[in-house]
């Protein structure tokens, strides 16, 4: 038996036994760990019979293919390792790190993309595909790098020209709508919310072709193996018309919503205007009407003849000019304090003065007195309208703050919608609530969006539309409604779904920066990515 | 609280509100901000609120309204909260007229009683707070606002103790409006006033009190009471000043008698109460202040 070059190996015995005149089984046949080629004669007496060369491979389609997906799984941590080392996080909800999904995100919607998971899928296949075969012809046959399979290009043409003609129809029509706040599974099946047909398609094709390619390729044993199984060309025919499919419906669908940014004005919470917000509408109290009476009625009274009239002409300007002067809280506390002591002196001074007249009984001494008893009793009553002015002004101004502190909350809000293909005709919710048309300010004659920008490709879109809600309009259910929504702080989430059902939703807080930090991400994704499905605030 | 209590509680809050006894049922004003745009009347019923609604449908309902007819061409764009009104000088100038129609003085002060004084008062007894002073109290947060935000800290009532109740409560609220936004602030004269009936103990809001500089006595509370149809109202010297039409008529009738009032102006003051009492001394008539005999005397 000669056992090949390599006779070091030769062990001293192999057991044969012969199992029928056709069969004869031979053991402890030795065979080096690398295998090798292997020339076997078997003699009868001194008659051999002719050398049989049989090859001898070492691994078998398992051992190769665990190591062509150890490749495959390498060459493909390479990226995630890239993304998963970047200092900067790419958050779009509080607490969900998305950094490593990055790579299957649509930046500019925020969702899983079916183009790139099919592109990911095929070239994955291909790669471990073609490492099975490297490994196959180079390490167990010993043959020479293997040229690069003619099957492969079909492949990645049809999944890289998938992936592109989406994205040019995206580019030209608009991205679908973004949906769901954090990416989903259900983004590759779906568009804005709404199931795709197309897009189940060509997502049950791409898992089947993946995983038949990959089958096909390891159905041949790595000592056998001398090229990837070709794809039978109807089968990348269909495949083809799969994609053609799914950028059709791309094509032929309405571009969806997608929400940028979504801003409240005011952006505190109801309680926190009510008690010291920084947004609240904040009146001092309009004292320049009465001011402007109280010198107006001074300036038209007649001159005092004796002091207790002149005393109470001077109490009113003092009064007057005292309100005028009052800027601050403490001002006006001091003013209020001061219009009752100012007041008393008039009102007594008026007193004074009536008694002076009645004490004197010389009518030409008399009637300057009369004067001046009229003229302090005037300008005593001009002091108590103007005091109680005073305090009016003070109580308007307090109902104000007051309402919205104790009563009803009465905060008027606007809603800005940053985003693209926004439509003003969609469903608008927040918190899965519906916001409802008759709960939005009358534009141009209508409860409805305003359109700030339209959408430049499609004018009946919006780029940025507002929403104004002024609860003093509301019924009383859409006011508890409002309420829910703005009372107190925390985290919130906004929707709108466009006419054909996709929708986008947006989270954002009260007081903005509360449920979510800004988001930043890698070079490329802050410039798209990074803006999108942040709350911020005006 | 009996009905003399409740006229003396609603004094005190017009005085809060309008620094007179009697409130300002004319009174028109455009709250600033969002929250109630038109306000009006005597406890500043507002366009926001709908409350504005509910007053000028009670007042229109009336078959003696004087304004009704005028008014009720608004009422729809009051019942749609037509932000616009806070503009529409023609109806603010009909609100002003109207509320010198001593029907819509009553239909506010019953439609004010209505949303603020029996709900205050139901919202004292079920805390167990009996007192006049301490329901004057309740009923005043719910006038000005914010009751319920403070009574929910405050607690209940412990050990039946609701004099305690009311002194923290009192005391508790002028911190809260200490820290409010301006000018509530400026406000806390209200709790200043309680707090002095607290401290000289007069729960049960006996006369003569003083709120916010104005006293407040037996007399001035019965010149507050509007007179029958068709009657003059009694004049006497108060403070502030009793002032109206009628006290304008008085002295120009004065003026024709050649009584040195000068211009009338509409305001009963000391001098001019002393040419009333100067005149009933001629005219052989013992009345306090103008009663029917003067005016009857005047040929008013």
């Amino acid at each position: 038996m000669d056992l090949g070059s390599d006779q070091k190996a030769v062990p001293r015995t192999i057991v044969a036994q012969a199992v029928s005149s056709q069969e004869l089984r031979l053991c402890r046949i030795p065979i080096r760990w690398n295998g090798g080629e292997l020339l076997l004669r078997v003699g009868i007496g001194d008659r051999p019979s002719e050398e049989q060369r049989f090859l001898v491979y070492s691994r078998g389609t398992g051992s190769v293919a665990l190591f062509s997906l150890i490749i495959a799984a390498l060459l493909a941590s390479v990226p995630l390792w890239l993304l998963n080392s970047l200092t900067r996080s790419y958050t779009i909800s509080a607490g969900n790190e998305l950094k490593k999904r990055l790579l299957f995100l649509d930046a500019e919607t925020d969702t899983y993309s079916l183009s790139k998971l099919q592109f990911y899928l095929w070239t994955m296949a291909a790669l471990f595909s073609y490492a099975y075969l490297f490994i196959s012809r180079v390490f167990v046959q010993g043959q020479a790098w293997p040229d690069v399979p003619g099957s492969l290009p079909g492949i990645i043409a049809v999944s890289a020209g998938t992936s592109v003609g989406a994205q040019i129809i995206t580019t030209a029509k608009g991205s679908k709508g973004s949906g769901a706040t954090d990416p989903h599974l259900s983004d590759f099946i779906t568009s804005g919310g709404v199931v795709a047909p197309e897009r189940v398609q060509m997502l049950v094709w791409t898992l089947f072709g993946v995983t038949a390619f990959m089958v096909a390729a390891i159905g041949k044993a790595p000592g056998v193996i001398s090229d990837l199984p070709p794809i039978p060309d109807n089968l990348l025919y269909l495949m083809g018309l799969s994609s053609l499919g799914y950028l059709g419906g791309k094509m032929a669908r309405k571009a969806g919503p997608v929400l940028n940014e979504i801003s409240i004005d005011p952006g505190d919470p109801d309680d926190v205007i009510a008690l010291g917000g920084t947004t609240a509408v904040v009146e001092p109290p309009d004292l320049r009407p009465a001011i402007n009476e109280a010198r107006a009625a001074q300036a038209s009274l007649d001159k005092p003849n004796f002091q207790h009239a002149a005393d109470a002409v001077a109490a009113l300007k003092n009064a007057a000019d005292s309100a005028a002067a009052a800027r601050t809280t403490a001002d006006l506390n001091a003013l209020i304090q001061k219009l009752i002591t100012l007041r008393g002196t008039a009102e007594k001074n008026a007193s004074e003065a009536t008694l002076a007249y009645s004490l004197e009984h010389e009518p030409d001494k008399q009637r300057p007195l009369a004067a001046d008893a009229r003229l302090a009793e005037n300008a005593a009553a001009l002091l108590q309208d103007f005091s109680s002015a005073v305090t009016r002004a003070l109580a308007v101004a307090a109902a104000s703050p007051m309402l919205a502190v104790g009563g009803p909350r009465l905060i008027k809000r606007v809603i800005t919608l940053r985003g693209t293909n926004l439509s003003p005709e969609g469903l608008l919710s927040i918190d899965n609530e519906e916001l409802p048309f008759r709960m939005l300010v009358i534009i141009e004659g209508k409860q409805q969006p305003d359109v700030a920008v339209p959408e430049p490709s499609a004018p009946t879109f919006a780029r940025l539309m507002k929403l104004t809600i002024d609860p003093v309009r509301l019924g009383d259910s859409d006011r508890v409604q409002l309420f829910k929504w703005f009372a107190t702080t925390g985290p919130h989430s906004f929707s709108l779904t466009n006419p054909d059902g996709q929708k986008a939703e947006l989270p954002f807080s009260l007081p903005p920066g509360i449920a979510q930090k800004p988001t930043t991400a890698n070079a490329d994704a802050s410039k798209k990515a990074a803006p999108s499905k942040q709350a911020a605030a005006v | 609280m009996n009905e003399q209590q409740q006229n003396i509680a609603r004094a005190i809050v017009n005085v809060f509100e309008t620094g007179r006894i009697r409130g300002n049922y004319s009174a028109v004003a455009v709250l600033k901000g969002d929250s109630g745009h038109l306000s009006y009347g005597r406890s500043q019923s507002t366009l926001g609120s709908g409350s504005l609604l509910g007053l000028l449908e009670a007042y229109c309902a009336q078959p003696d309204a004087a304004c009704a007819a005028d008014i009720k061409p608004f009422l729809e764009s009051v019942r749609q909260k037509d932000i616009a009104l806070d503009t529409n000088e023609a109806f603010k100038k009909l609100l002003k007229v109207a509320g010198a129609d001593p029907v819509m003085q009553a239909t506010q002060d019953k439609y004010f009683d209505d949303h603020y004084l029996a709900p205050a008062c139901r919202a004292s007894e079920a805390l167990g707070i009996t007192d006049a002073l301490g329901q004057t109290v309740v009923y005043d947060s719910h006038v000005q606002g914010g009751w319920s935000k403070l009574q929910s800290r405050m607690g209940p009532v412990i050990g039946g103790d609701s004099r305690r109740w009311i002194t923290s409560y009192v005391q508790t609220r002028a911190d809260w409006l200490q820290h409010l936004k301006e000018p509530l602030p400026s406000t806390v004269y209200r709790m200043d006033t309680f707090e002095a009936l607290i401290k000289s103990d007069n729960w049960d809001l006996k006369l003569p009190l003083t709120a916010h500089g104005v006293q407040i006595t037996e007399t001035a509370l019965r010149a507050a009471t509007p007179p029958a149809a068709g009657a003059h109202r009694t004049l006497i010297l108060l403070t502030p000043y009793m002032q109206g039409e009628d006290v304008r008529a008085l002295q120009t009738a004065f003026a024709d008698k050649g009584l040195p009032i000068g211009k009338p102006d509409g305001f009963y003051g000391p001098f001019t109460a002393q040419l009333v009492k100067e005149w009933q001394q001629v005219h052989g008539i013992d009345e306090t202040g103008v009663g029917p005999l003067t005016w009857k005397s005047l040929g008013l």
